[in-house]
């Protein structure tokens, strides 16, 4: 019964961190304990898990490895033009004596844990680097989760692949776009609600759809994968693929 | 008091936290993970009276809760109410043998699983049933294999 007691005791605790941003003593206590070791181990089952790949991979890997560097040249010269491009519009705005746009800045991190069954991700950045509660985490295929709670040097996210997150989402289509609530299901699937009559097909690209104030609109989140009619509750199920996929030790950027 | 099982219990639970942290996502088999920290839990509590069964459950629903940073209160509670059971039911006459014990952990994992979503619902309750089945079918594996070690490290000495 005190063991019953002291857990409903922690788990309040922790609630009320996570309603105030922060992460509570007990997880960090935790954390501190085991992450530094974890990563470590991690570490080596990353390095396994990438050598058999790139053993199975080796001729697609070269042939992209071929491709990247002619792209990477091209994107070189396509930067250097957008230098040139963006120094010319700072000094004509400074000519009309305009504000320079204030551009959201980012953090890089890295991903030092994650628990799937939760959805959530720890990262390797907190306050200290200015991260905040409720900025979006963006990976190299999109977005990725919203960060929760916030610690000196570590934060925690929830995947949007979590039931916890409801996000404002865009369907990109020829016809127009249609705007939707994407909510998290399971890992593998999410659930994109639009008005009844939307137009809506498989494969349409979902993107966020920019209404909110802390996450910009046209970030990737997945692609629709399934359109099914769902008579019961007057509309339709339509299920999206999420292009996130978190690793350990992956780089992410969180947007400030 | 014989302090040699609470240090060794204390090293296998920090043991079983890192390998959850650091290498379970990487040995996931469609969806289901081996639960480390729970498994060598239970197989501590197989060997415990109820009392420290359930205490062992608590430290590793800390453990647990505290890694995944939310519903700290539900991975207690399920791992203090099911290490209780455990070591109730490895209390018999006659010592279980290996293959028993891993499949009554394995019992355990999925048990812990179902109060888990009873208390905090899961997106789709399908989805997460299957990983917690392959979870618990894998920690029957784990158990398995360290039943010896934890014979060896947690057994009470005859009087």
């Amino acid at each position: 019964m005190i063991l019953f007691v002291f857990a409903l005791f922690l788990g309040f605790f922790q609630n009320a961190a996570h309603r105030s941003g922060r992460i509570d003593p007990v997880s960090r206590a935790v954390q501190a304990l085991v992450v530094p070791s974890a990563t470590g181990v991690a570490g080596v089952f990353q390095n396994i898990a990438d050598f058999g790949q790139g053993i199975k991979q080796a001729p697609e890997l070269k042939r992209e490895a071929e491709e990247l560097r002619g792209k990477v040249s091209s994107l070189e010269n396509e930067l250097i033009q957008a230098d040139m491009e963006r120094t010319e519009l700072r000094e004509l705005k400074e000519l009309l004596d305009l504000p320079t746009a204030a551009g959201r800045s980012s953090v890089v991190a890295r991903i030092v844990g994650i628990d799937p069954y939760r959805g959530r991700i720890t990262l390797s950045s907190g306050s200290a680097q200015g991260v905040k509660p409720r900025l979006p985490v963006i990976g190299p295929e999109g977005l990725v989760a919203i960060v929760e709670a916030v610690d000196e040097n570590r934060s925690q996210a929830v995947l949007i692949t979590s039931p916890e997150v409801k996000l404002g989402a865009r369907a990109l289509r020829e016809d127009g776009p249609v705007d939707g609530i994407i909510t998290g299901n399971t890992p593998n699937t999410l659930e994109f609600e639009v008005v009844r009559n939307a137009p809506i097909e498989v494969g349409d690209k979902i993107v966020t759809s920019g209404l909110s104030e802390v996450i910009p609109g046209g970030l990737m989140i997945g692609e629709v994968i399934e359109v099914t009619p769902a008579p019961e509750i007057g509309s339709r199920l339509i299920k999206v693929f999420p292009k996130l996929s978190p690793s350990f030790s992956q780089e992410v950027i969180i947007l400030k | 008091m014989n302090w040699k099982p609470v240090v060794w219990g204390v090293i296998v639970l920090w043991l079983g936290a890192v390998l959850d942290f650091g290498a379970a996502p990487y040995l996931s088999i469609k969806g289901g993970l081996f639960a480390f920290t729970l498994t060598f839990a239970y197989l501590i509590a197989a060997y415990s009276r109820p009392a420290a069964g359930a205490l062992v459950g608590f430290f590793a629903g800390v453990i647990s809760g505290g890694l995944a940073g939310g519903g700290l209160a539900v991975h207690i509670i399920s791992a203090v109410v099911i290490g209780f059971m455990v070591s109730k039911v490895a209390r018999q006459p006659e010592e279980l043998a290996a293959l028993p014990t891993a499949g009554m952990i394995g019992a355990a994992l999925f048990m812990t699983s179902l109060i888990r979503v009873f208390i905090l619902p899961a997106g789709s309750i399908g989805a997460y049933l299957i990983a917690a089945g392959l979870s618990a079918l894998m920690s029957v594996l784990l158990a398995f294999a360290v039943y010896p070690l934890a014979r060896t490290l947690f057994q009470p000495k005859e009087a």
